[in-house]
């Protein structure tokens, strides 16, 4: 909603037209009010028809184009002085010994060819002094060394190891690191400035025309509209979706446009930042309350077998930072492990945090399915999820041909709950055992959803679910139950029961909430909801803060970031993810939702007043001190993202524990230097500035540097799992995948409704005129789209919005595959995906999906 | 092309069959009274038995055209204000802005008219005393109403054709006139066949000389309609061309044209090019008849949409 | 004009996302492609088509489309030249207009067809007898005949929804609000000021289709390039109206959209003439053979 209030919007890695069209409404009235649109695209979609600027790139290339913004910006000046030297860590200084990839051919210092992973400590910051230490007891266990570049090893734990009678802020606070070093002239040329510049120092407008194939002038112009939109009175947003995150350099690709707003200075801001489009209505939930391997609820980090994570008290003092608000660490664990496991936890047993499984390397998705193709994994529960159609679909769907037992829970009869129609082996040899369990609608159940900015909005039952079909809470609320009643009946064998025995699973059906319905054993949605806000243990309340959140186990909470969703007001409960009536909110609408954390919807606000407290203008007023009140204030009515009583002229105290360690005007409260980060030294596993790689799979050569893709990406040598020759010959069209308005992911809730099947009937690829004649293709033919991997069948939709680029003299073109297509439903297709391959980004595992190479041809796949 | 971008109304066989019997027998009713006008006593016979016709077509006419209709059911719709059509005045059903509502009555009407002229020619052939009629079926006013009755049934479907926003079709004028030559002509040509087996030489005569002229004057019809066609901005005329696609061009030009127009220009003239036995006239007759179908099917089979592609 | 309701449709903010479409499927409750029933889905089955049409897969209004999103690509001034510049996506969400001067009305013989309190064109499908007049008038080709229950559809501006105070279901689902439901004067005062603000931010193509309010631009881009265009009242006025960036043949809308009713009186005229021509020349005819007769017998006779 903020995107009303920017002065110009870039979209690029998004097509938010089509893809968010309701969201869409919000840069719809910005432009009404005058702002300037852009879209940065290889293809020409609805979100194009609807800005000012339409400029084409190759798919993959967005960190040259981003990386020539950062070029741009320093060389003419035009970089935000006053926040840039208070702000961001520009000007503090890195060790000496740091090798940038302008020195290395394409690498940093640090990388290590065998183990394919960077050391970081050449990255790190040059600190002063450390504190001084008060003595410890020593510790029982070893500090692991496994963490490559992690920061020098925490003074071991003290004796004893558990947490009872520990004093956590005394531990933390011995732990205090040295204040990083800072040149505020920017000349000295370790600065983070001078490195950035040096970096970026070859990413001309003619070096990003020649990579991305953007001419020029039209590079220039999205420069110069930034620049003319950014500065005291004007802010700028980025918009972006999966166009940037699925790519082998998919977080460094973001992390540049952070680059470029933290020097224009518009983060913090209103109008300003980078607006992350999530797609689905509670993505955003699904990693706050995840279900992935590595992070637990809050995104603390899953316990890790290979990091200093043998004991909770371990743990904390290997997980909790103690400069920036993580400094809290103690207070989120413990109080999650209450809620976890209640009473049967203790300080006497860590709270049964010894009973939790501790991840061993990756265990994302790609890797499960190579084992699962290897047949180690024996069962798989799929609540929403089609792997069938996902990268490298045949794979999956041969993987999973591996399994003993396969679960699906959803609406229809999805492409993987019949996956055995379309492996390699015939179904007759295929010895899964499927079980179809139908699933209830989001209308049918009670619960939450988290969307993309962070809103968590509560939502009602407004109807039972028709025939056997039931909520996925009941069907892990029922499991649970039976698991816990096997194992207390004493199933032999079994091992590291513990968890499943003493996990409190308080979520027992409420009569009053059941009584309209049918189904009397639907357990209760607002007792998990209320457990994941927290409350005091003893009173069983809910809790108003995060703040109010205690290590000594007198409170419980499922997720720090949504403490106050419930709130207890004169005694009386209050929701706030419903909308609270009567309420008159203005654009940032506080009372409806709730933004974690706290009611917070623009992050890092305090960034939008200087470092005084005075806003940088009257126009962008938003979060600013007021002197005679001595406290922070913002009139629209968001949460201020800051210490509420701190005087911004507060100097930063290198005895201070959490935000204490930072000044007044340090308002990155998370980072451990109060700073916006252009250059990271820690947190990503390939380098602490973004660097133009080219895809996994590309038609050419990287024209930066030696080294042509990204070193550590995630890559799969596995058998079904053939790459594409890079820079070869026999596969010389870029291919992205995309997504459609009328249909959704792979077409499983789209595909079986007759009203929406019936507007996009059938699997497409979009295909330039050019590139069409070159293969004597007709608007409506098929078309064959071939990789090592697979063939897949389109109809060809001959258009110019696709165009040939030309990358550094070389014709190149470029097709587009929407991707939601599959054997099932009423329209059915080729799936996309077939082509696709198992390669991932280093950092969080997301596929490349959006940028690989494959072969055109005339005609069907088979006959 | 026109700047026309609608639906085509898919009126076909039965609507073609109908209004081209419609047209028969409104034409040879006022065929019949043209020979009532402008015949004497040694016509009469040849009238008598013209009038025979118009009944029992315009009793199958209805029939097709009910047919035709999404819901033949409800087709009284037509002429009894339905009650679900609560805003309309009166029991009876008559939109003046709607060709087919005049149509509709006109046709009711006419049908009483034809019914008349079927009992004349029942009493004067002979076959059955009806004394009363006399009076009534020679009154000039009688006559002079149920001509113009007979006019409205040969015309309306042409106004009605044009009174839409079909290509070519709503383009000009002329449609109206059109139908009502093509149906004169059709009505002309059955009178001769029938004058022509009796063997009435004298009113096969006149008739081949009416049936002439006719054509004369719808072939300038013709032309003006054409001529208003390209003379309008917007390309009519290419409009035209297009709408006779496929099958229907050769049949419009062939018999439309050819088989009702230049036929009888051609045969029926002053001056003779070969000696025509009277069976001949018979033969010219049915070509005109062939030709008028023609033209019917011509017109609503070239009903083409301009759909945005 | 104030107790009027009707549309306005922006197509200047239409992202072509089809939410109209479905929505009015979905109030209306009808079945997918051709009118078939919903759970036939076998025969639904068969009648997808993908078109080609750049995202157009619906084609035109008919009785199961009462709301249709057409795609006009301009990516150039040329389309058959490789030429990219200025490139821009039309998108316009049509269906019935409403007009103040309904061809469908004035034709339509049974009552079927009738102007509401609201000013909207509904049908009472209890009358219809599926004669198809209806279809032939419209000058839009909106009004439709349905194969499956022998009347006629079209756009009735959801008129169970206005007779309980709510607004269209289209207009409810837009997300950008190019649809927007109201009174008439209401949306042409609106629809007046998105005109100028448009002007005044260079993009001069923005004109009003369907009633004239005094502006007048120039298109900015596309084959029509250069071109003037200026508001236009078609038929009386339409009560669901236009914001065009282009000539209204480029989306398949006629620049003079005119009743059929034009050629009522002159046709029939015409008729009356030619019928008159034709009682001469039957009458000159008779004459002619009595006269030749006379002659004959005269010659052949004493």
């Amino acid at each position: 909603m903020d995107l009303q209030n920017s002065d110009a919007i870039v979209f690029m890695g998004s097509n938010m037209a089509e893809c968010h069209p309701c969201g869409f409404k919000w840069p719809m009235k910005a432009k009404a009010k005058g702002a300037t649109l852009i879209h940065v695209d290889p293809r020409f979609t609805r979100t194009s028809a609807m800005c000012d600027t339409y400029v084409p790139i190759r798919s993959g290339t967005d960190i040259a184009f981003l990386g020539g913004l950062v070029n741009y910006i320093l060389t003419n000046k035009k970089y935000f002085e006053d926040y840039v030297l208070n702000f961001t860590n520009a000007p503090t200084l890195i060790n000496a010994g740091f090798k940038d990839t302008e020195d290395n051919d394409g690498f940093f210092s640090g990388f290590n060819p065998t183990t394919r992973a960077y050391d970081r400590s050449t990255w790190q910051y040059q600190t002063g002094a450390a504190p001084a230490r008060a003595p410890e007891p020593q510790s029982n266990s070893e500090a692991k060394e496994g963490q490559a570049g992690s920061p020098p090893a925490p003074v071991p734990a003290p004796q004893g190891q558990s947490v009872k009678g520990v004093n956590f802020a005394a531990l933390i606070a011995n732990r205090l690191p040295g204040a990083p070093l800072q040149d505020k002239t920017l000349n000295d040329p370790n600065t983070v400035f001078q490195i950035l510049k040096r970096h970026y120092a070859r990413y001309t407008p003619e070096m990003v025309e020649k990579i991305c194939g953007t001419p020029k002038e039209l590079f220039i112009k999205v420069a110069d509209t930034l620049i003319a939109n950014s500065g005291r009175d004007k802010t700028s947003a980025f918009v972006y979706a999966v166009g940037w995150t699925q790519h082998t350099t998919g977080v460094q690709l973001i992390r540049t446009a952070g680059l470029v707003q933290l020097l224009l200075g518009n983060i913090g801001r209103p109008g300003g930042g980078i607006m992350a489009l999530r797609g689905h209505a509670s993505i955003q939930g699904s990693t706050d309350i995840p279900s992935l391997y590595n992070l637990h609820p809050g995104y603390l980090n899953a316990p890790d077998a290979t990091k200093t994570h043998d004991t909770l008290l371990n743990y904390i003092l290997t997980e909790t930072q103690p400069t920036s608000f993580w400094s809290n660490t103690p207070a989120y664990v413990i109080s999650q492990l209450r809620a976890w496991f209640g009473d049967a936890g203790s300080p006497d047993n860590d709270y049964f945090y010894d009973s939790l499984p501790k991840i061993t390397g990756d265990h994302s998705h790609f890797p499960v399915m190579v084992e699962m193709s290897q047949g180690k994994i024996q069962g798989m529960i799929l609540t929403g999820q089609n792997p069938a159609t996902s990268l490298n679909a045949a794979f999956q769907r041969n993987a999973m041909a591996k399994l003993k037992w396969l679960v699906v829970l959803d609406f229809y009869e999805t492409e993987s709950s019949v996956f055995w129609k379309h492996a390699d082996a015939a179904p007759g040899d295929i010895q899964t055992e499927v079980f179809f369990l139908p699933a209830a609608h989001i209308a049918e159940k009670d619960g939450s959803m988290t969307q993309t900015q962070r809103t968590i909005q509560y939502h009602h039952k407004t109807a039972d679910p028709p025939g056997d079909a039931r909520s996925d809470l009941f069907f892990w609320y029922d499991l649970g139950q039976r698991l816990k009643k096997l194992y207390a009946a004493g199933r032999s064998g079994a091992k590291n029961v513990d968890i499943i025995k003493n996990m409190t699973l308080d979520y027992a059906p409420d009569p009053a909430e059941v009584a309209d319905w049918i189904h009397k054993d639907e357990p209760s949605a607002f007792k998990i909801f209320k457990e994941i806000n927290g409350f005091d243990w003893k009173t069983k309340q809910p809790i108003n803060s995060f703040a109010n959140l205690l290590s000594d186990g007198s409170t419980a909470a499922g997720a720090w970031i949504y403490t106050g969703q419930l709130q207890l007001v004169n005694g009386q409960i209050v929701n706030r993810g419903e909308m609270q009536p009567g309420k008159n909110d203005g654009w940032v609408s506080p009372n409806w939702g709730w933004a974690w954390p706290a009611n917070r919807h623009q992050l890092y606000n305090r960034a939008s007043a200087d470092p005084k407290g005075d806003p940088w203008s009257t126009k962008k007023k938003y979060t600013y001190w007021d002197a005679a009140a001595k406290t922070w204030k913002n009139d629209p009515g968001d949460g201020i993202d800051f210490t509420l009583t701190k005087d911004p002229s507060t100097p930063a105290n290198p005895n201070g524990v959490g935000v204490a360690f930072h000044s007044g005007s340090d308002p990155f409260l998370l980072k451990k230097d109060g700073k916006g980060w252009l250059f990271a030294y820690e947190g990503l596993s390939d380098g602490p500035l973004p660097t133009h790689y080219e895809p996994w799979e590309s038609p050419v050569k990287n024209q930066l540097y030696k080294q042509d893709r990204n070193p550590v990406a995630k890559i799969y040598d596995v058998p079904g799992n053939k790459y594409n020759e890079f820079a070869g010959t026999q596969f010389p069209t870029v291919i992205t995948t995309y997504r459609l308005t009328e249909h959704h992911l792979s077409g499983t809730m789209t595909r079986w409704l007759p009203w929406l099947a019936e507007l996009m009937p059938e699997l497409f690829v979009e295909i330039s005129p050019e590139l069409a004649k070159d293969k004597g293709i007709a608007n409506g033919d098929y078309l064959r789209v071939i990789t090592e991997r697979n063939t897949t069948e389109a109809r060809a939709l001959v258009t110019k919005r696709l165009r040939p680029l030309t990358v550094n003299g070389q014709v190149i073109h470029q097709v587009g595959m929407p991707w939601h297509w599959g054997y099932q439903g009423i329209a059915t297709g080729d799936i996309a995906n077939n082509v696709t391959a198992l390669v991932a980004d280093p950092n969080v595992s997301i596929h490349e999906g959006k940028a690989f190479t494959c072969r055109i041809e005339k005609g069907r796949a088979r006959t | 092309m026109p700047d026309k971008y609608v639906l085509p109304p898919e009126w076909e066989w039965p609507i073609t069959i109908a209004l081209f019997i419609a047209g028969v027998a409104s034409g040879a009713y006022a065929t019949m009274g043209l020979i009532h006008f402008a015949g004497d006593k040694r016509d009469q016979p040849v009238a008598w038995r013209l009038a025979f016709i118009p009944l029992p077509l315009m009793l199958i006419v209805p029939l097709l055209l009910i047919v035709d209709l999404g819901q033949p059911g409800r087709f009284l719709n037509l002429l009894i204000t339905s009650p679900g059509a609560a805003e309309r005045p009166g029991p009876l059903m008559f939109n003046p802005n709607s060709p087919m509502n005049w149509g509709s009555w006109a046709m009711v009407i006419f049908g009483g008219f034809a019914a008349l002229a079927f009992a004349d020619a029942l009493h004067h052939t002979g076959r059955m005393r009806l004394d009363w009629l006399d009076g009534l079926s020679h009154n000039i006013v009688v006559l002079a109403i149920g001509e113009l009755f007979a006019l409205v049934v040969s015309g309306y479907s042409g106004v009605l054709v044009n009174v839409t926003n079909q290509g070519v079709w709503s383009d000009t004028w002329l449609m109206g006139a059109l139908f009502i030559c093509f149906s004169e002509l059709s009505g002309m040509a059955v009178a001769l066949l029938v004058s022509d087996r009796m063997g009435a030489v004298r009113t096969s005569a006149a008739l081949r000389t009416a049936l002439f002229y006719a054509a004369a004057v719808s072939t300038v019809v013709l032309v003006v309609f054409l001529v208003s066609l390209a003379t309008q901005q917007d390309g009519s005329l290419a409009a035209l061309i297009a709408s006779l696609h496929e099958f229907v061009g050769p049949v419009f030009w062939i018999g439309a044209v050819g088989l009702a127009l230049l036929v009888p220009l051609l045969a029926l003239g002053p001056r003779r090019l070969a000696p025509m036995p009277n069976a001949s006239l018979s033969l010219i007759a049915l070509l005109v008849l062939v030709g008028v179908l023609a033209f019917r099917y011509a017109v609503f089979f070239s009903a083409i949409s301009f759909v945005q592609s | 004009m104030s107790d009027l309701r009707g549309m306005f449709v922006d197509t200047s903010i239409c992202t072509g996302c089809k939410a109209c479409q479905v929505a009015c499927k979905q109030w209306n409750e009808m079945a997918p492609g051709v009118p078939l029933p919903m759970e036939d889905e076998a025969a639904v089955r068969e009648h997808r088509a993908f078109t080609g049409n750049s995202y157009d897969n619906t084609g035109h209004l008919s009785a199961t489309n009462w709301r249709h999103v057409k795609f006009i690509e301009q990516i150039g001034p040329d389309p058959s030249t490789s030429d990219r510049s200025d490139p821009r996506w039309l998108m316009m969400s049509d269906s019935c207009k409403h007009c103040v001067q309904a061809g469908c009305l004035e034709v339509c013989p049974t009552g079927a067809l009738y102007r509401t309190s609201f000013g909207s064109v509904d049908i009472h499908q209890d009358v219809c007898i599926g004669c198809r007049y209806c279809v032939g008038a419209c000058p839009f080709g909106v009004i439709a005949f349905n194969q499956r229950t022998g009347r006629v559809n079209k756009c009735i501006l959801c008129q169970d929804r206005l007779e309980i105070g709510m607004g269209t279901a289209c207009a409810k689902a837009c997300p950008t609000s190019s649809l927007t439901f109201g009174t008439v004067s209401d949306l042409q005062a609106m629809a007046n000021d998105r005109v100028k603000a448009l002007h005044a931010r260079g993009q001069t193509d923005a004109y009003i289709y369907g009633w004239d309010l005094g502006n007048s631009g120039t298109i900015t881009a596309g084959p029509n390039k250069g071109t003037a265009v200026k508001d236009v009242e078609v038929v009386g006025g339409l009560n669901v109206f236009y914001l065009l960036l282009d000539k209204p043949e480029v989306y398949g809308l006629p620049a003079h959209a005119a009743l059929p009713q034009r050629n009522f009186v002159p046709s029939a005229g015409v008729a009356l003439i030619s019928a008159a021509v034709l009682g001469v020349t039957g009458l000159a005819a008779f004459r002619r053979n009595r006269i030749a007769e006379n002659a004959a017998a005269a010659e052949g006779g004493d």
